[in-house]
C-alpha cells in the first residue's frame, strides 16, 4: 500500500517537473512555417528563410500605429532582453500591413526605436500592397484601412498576434496580443530546453 | 502646547492643499500614473495613458487635452472588431461617478499628433484635461518605457 503511495506521488513529481503551461496555442499538426521574400530596412530584399537557424518572432503592424504596435515590439524587445540579450538565436521580424505610407526607411527609424539594447538588430519588411497582402494571408493575419477623421490620418485595424518560427523553420506557436513579455519569453525558453516538446 | 500643536496641523494642512492641487487633484476629479512612450519618431503619434478617478456623485466627462507637446490632441480607443484590433477617435472619455476610467495600452488613449518635441525617456510633458464638470486639470506626464 505505502508503495503505491510512493508511486503515485513520484508519479505526480514527475509530471509537475514535465509539464509546462504554454502561454500561445501550437498550430495542429506543427509543419513548415510559411515563407515570403520582402524589402528589408535597409532597401534590400529579404526571405524569411534566410533566418533559418535561429528562433523568429514575427509580428505585423504599421509604424503609424501609437498604442497597439509599440505595446507588442516593446514585449519582443523584453523577451530578447530575457532570453539572448547579447546573442543571435533570437531574432524579432516585424513586417508592415500598411504598404501604403511604410517605407523601408520609416521601418528603419521605428524598429530602430526598439533594439537599441542589441547588437542584433531588428527586420523591419515593407513591399508593394500586393506583396503584403500575400505575406499577411499566409499567416492568417486580416488588415483593413479605416478612415476615422482623426488629424493622423486613416487608421489601419489589424491582428496583432505575435508567431514563433524554430531553427528549423516551422511554426511552432501563435501568441495572442497582450501575452505578456515574460509568458512569451517562458514558452520559448522551455522550447530552446525541450526541442522536441510540442 | 496645545496652541502650538493645531498651528502646525494647520500649517500641514495648507502644504498638503497646495500639493494636492500642483498634482492633478482639483473639483472632484484626480489624474494618476500618467505616462507616455518615448516616441520611435517625431512624425509618428505618440500616446499618453493615466487613471481618471471621479470622486463627484455625478458622471463626469473628459472632452478634450490641451499641451504645447503636439500640434494636435484627440482623445482615441483601440477596440476590437472581428478579431481586429482598431483604432478611432471617441468625442469623450466618461468618468462614472465615485468611479474610474481607466487609458491604458490597447484601450482608451490621447493621441500626440505632430508632436513639437521628442518625447524622451525620463521627461514630463505638461497636458491639461478638460472636463466637462470639474474643469480644467493640469497633469505631469511622464516619459517612460
Amino acid at each position: 500500500m505505502k508503495l503505491r503511495w510512493l508511486i503515485g506521488w513520484m508519479l505526480i513529481g514527475w509530471l509537475a517537473a514535465c509539464t509546462h503551461n504554454f502561454s500561445g496555442v501550437a498550430p495542429n499538426p506543427i509543419g513548415p512555417a510559411p515563407d515570403f521574400t520582402l524589402i528589408d530596412e535597409t532597401g534590400r530584399p529579404f526571405q524569411l528563410s534566410d533566418l533559418r537557424g535561429q528562433w523568429i518572432l514575427l509580428a505585423y503592424g504599421y509604424t503609424h500605429c501609437p498604442d497597439v504596435c509599440p505595446l507588442t515590439l516593446s514585449y519582443l524587445r523584453d523577451v530578447k532582453q530575457i532570453v539572448d540579450p547579447n546573442g543571435d538565436r533570437v531574432q524579432v521580424v516585424f513586417v508592415t500591413i500598411d504598404p501604403e505610407r511604410d517605407t523601408p526607411d520609416s521601418m528603419r527609424r521605428y524598429v530602430g526605436h526598439f533594439d537599441k539594447l542589441f547588437d542584433q538588430k531588428f527586420k523591419g519588411l515593407s513591399g508593394t500592397p500586393e506583396e503584403i497582402a500575400a505575406a499577411a494571408q499566409l499567416y492568417q493575419v486580416k488588415y483593413e484601412k479605416k478612415e476615422t477623421g482623426s488629424a493622423d490620418g486613416y487608421s489601419m485595424a489589424h491582428t496583432a498576434e505575435v508567431y514563433l518560427i524554430d531553427p528549423q523553420f516551422n511554426w511552432r506557436m501563435t501568441f495572442p496580443f497582450g501575452i505578456k513579455a515574460e509568458e512569451i519569453a517562458a514558452d520559448l525558453q522551455y522550447f530552446m530546453q525541450n526541442p522536441e516538446a510540442k | 502646547m496645545k496652541q502650538v500643536s493645531m498651528v502646525v496641523v494647520m500649517l500641514a494642512a495648507l502644504v498638503l492643499a497646495a500639493c494636492g492641487g500642483s498634482s492633478g487633484t482639483t473639483n472632484g476629479v484626480t489624474v494618476s500614473e500618467a505616462w507616455a512612450r518615448p516616441s520611435p519618431m517625431m512624425d509618428r503619434a505618440g500616446a499618453a495613458y493615466m487613471v481618471l478617478q471621479n470622486n463627484g456623485a455625478a458622471e463626469d466627462k473628459l472632452l478634450s487635452v490641451e499641451g504645447d507637446i503636439a500640434q494636435t490632441i484627440e482623445l482615441h480607443e483601440t477596440k476590437e472588431s472581428g478579431g481586429m484590433l482598431a483604432m478611432s477617435p471617441v468625442p469623450n472619455i466618461p468618468v462614472p461617478a465615485r468611479g474610474k476610467t481607466e487609458l491604458k495600452p490597447g484601450g482608451l488613449h490621447v493621441m500626440l499628433i505632430g508632436l513639437t518635441r521628442e518625447l524622451k525617456a525620463g521627461d514630463k510633458v505638461q497636458l491639461t484635461l478638460n472636463f466637462e464638470k470639474a474643469g480644467k486639470v493640469p497633469v505631469a506626464v511622464e516619459v517612460r518605457e
